[in-house]
């Protein structure tokens, strides 16, 4: 099994990326959706986090003048991370403006049957 | 649903369930009504009326559709015999809810075979043959079905592979990891040398990599901006038609304790946003979060006092000039240094004692311009999001 179990974390994220693919695929509705994909946005951010940190070692906060760096975490995720946030809200609010003009288009925000006949038909 | 809606019937009870005995046949023309509107005023008065009824049919299609098409068979033999009968007595169906299923799906009824009757003023489209739809319909629902699977499958086998892969990771939180290799320790050690500030992270993201921190607070102007001009249409409908704001998003909400609570909690909470800002090379923090902090502020107030007490200090416009002046202030600043230090000029800019605030050269006037890209696109996205009126 390897380091299965003492990476949890990278597991949980990794577990959690899975289930925020598979509610973005299978959900028919668009707010669903949009909950999936910041399910796996989550889910990267844990596993950076997780990539980053050392045990036993302090924030990446120079403290004293000390610069040695066997004593503080790898900062180079932290800032992966927050790259991520950001590019994951901007991506939120554009997928729910765009699944606002869904609604007002089709009244429903379900991609389902009705929106898909009336996709299907609607250019005559 | 739009002829019902014409004919100003709103007493149906389980819209639902006329779905589901009427799915497969809706002319989507009658369905989406805006569809065929142009985008300026007309599809207002469609879109209000209809939203009521539209807004309960949530789920199940496939399943509906299925039911509706081992039912429709017989259900359109007894249309059939139903409409000389119909037509005899069409007075005589009131505007109650019940008799509307008939009602619609004698407006389904091929053209041809009988007169439109008096609940369908305007002439029923010509459709195809129900024959076809059905087929349709069921193909569409097993492709659904073993989309679905297929889906699921996908997610498992990922998942399996995914786990495998997390086996053969290297050890959790050890100080051997390939992750921990000489660019970190290059930051941490030399960093405080070359940036002055003592947080890392923020020597890292505005000076080592300034260039990408400009990329994501333009990333979030984009988005802004986007948002902007997606819902752009509907609030100019907004003024222009009868739904203005409402009153809870003019002036706050109604609960006196909310308004009193948050009243004194503000400007706590704006001060260790811009307390989290301009400390940001100096302890956890920084543009990014004190920006959010911030901007939870602001919303916090529109929250509270609504539009009324926000527009003082922050519009969607205002927000919009702020993020730019920012964006371009930010721009000029790392010009600067970018240019002094490929050319090897002495830059002006001293760095100070490291841990002091005025420290670290351009990082504070940096996450200054990143709090205030991330605060009013904060701002800016909630008012729009709430300006946006369905009903």
């Amino acid at each position: 099994m390897g380091n299965l179990f003492s990476n949890y974390y990278e597991l949980a994220s990794m577990l959690l990326f899975v289930v925020g693919f598979l509610i973005l695929l299978i959900q028919r509705n668009l707010i669903k959706k949009i909950i999936g994909l910041n399910i796996m946005d989550t889910s990267v951010f844990l596993f950076l986090a997780a990539k980053g940190y050392i045990a036993g070692r302090m924030s990446p906060i120079i403290r004293d003048g000390v610069t040695d760096a066997s004593r503080y975490i790898n900062p180079i995720p932290s800032g992966l991370v927050l790259t991520g946030i950001v590019v994951a809200v901007s991506t939120t609010a554009f997928a729910l403006a765009l699944a606002l003009r869904w609604y007002q288009q089709y009244n429903s925000l379900e991609v389902d049957w009705t929106t898909l006949k009336h996709l299907l038909k609607g250019e005559k | 649903m739009g002829i019902i809606s014409d004919k100003g019937k709103k007493t149906l009870t389980s819209f639902s369930d006329w779905v589901s005995a009427n799915s497969p046949d809706i002319p989507a023309e009658v369905v989406y009504p805006p569809k065929k509107d142009d985008h300026g005023h007309g599809h207002d008065d469609h879109g209000h009326d209809d939203h009521g009824g539209h807004g309960h049919d949530d789920h199940g299609h496939d399943d509906h559709c299925e039911a509706a098409h081992a039912d429709e068979t017989h259900a359109h033999e007894e249309v059939l015999h139903e409409e000389p009968l119909k037509e005899a007595s069409h007075e005589e169906p009131a505007a109650e809810a019940p008799q509307e299923e008939p009602a619609a799906e004698a407006v389904e009824a091929p053209a041809a075979e009988a007169p439109p009757p008096i609940e369908a003023p305007e002439p029923a489209k010509p459709e195809e043959p129900v024959s076809e739809e059905a087929k349709l319909c069921a193909e569409v629902g097993a492709i659904e079905r073993s989309y679905r699977a297929v889906a699921t499958i996908c997610g498992i086998m990922l998942a399996l592979i995914l786990v495998v892969t997390v086996a053969l990771l290297p050890k959790f939180g050890m100080a051997n990891n390939p992750t921990v290799n000489e660019v970190s320790r290059r930051y941490l050690e030399e960093g405080i040398k070359d940036t002055g500030a003592v947080n890392t992270v923020a020597g890292m993201i505005l000076d080592y990599r300034a260039f990408d921190t400009l990329g994501e607070s333009i990333v979030l102007f984009t988005a802004t901006i986007t948002v902007i001009f997606l819902l752009q249409q509907s609030r100019r409908k907004d003024n222009e038609g009868k739904i203005g704001s409402t009153e809870a998003n003019l002036s706050g909400v109604r609960s006196l304790p909310a308004k009193v609570i948050i009243r004194i909690a503000l400007p706590f909470s704006l001060l260790y946003g811009i307390y989290v800002v301009i400390n940001g090379h100096l302890s956890p923090g920084g543009g990014f979060s004190g920006g959010t902090i911030i901007g939870a502020s602001l919303i916090l107030s529109h929250l509270a006092f609504g539009e009324r007490f926000t527009k003082r200090f922050a519009t969607v416009d205002g927000c919009s000039k702020v993020m730019v002046a920012a964006l371009l202030v930010y721009m000029g600043l790392k010009t600067y240094s970018v240019y002094t230090g490929a050319n090897g000029i002495e830059s002006i800019i001293p760095l100070g004692t490291p841990g002091s605030i005025l420290s670290a050269g351009l990082i504070f006037p940096l996450n200054i311009c990143v709090g205030l890209v991330v605060s009013c696109t904060m701002f800016t996205l909630y008012s729009l999001f709430t300006d946006w009126k369905i009903s």
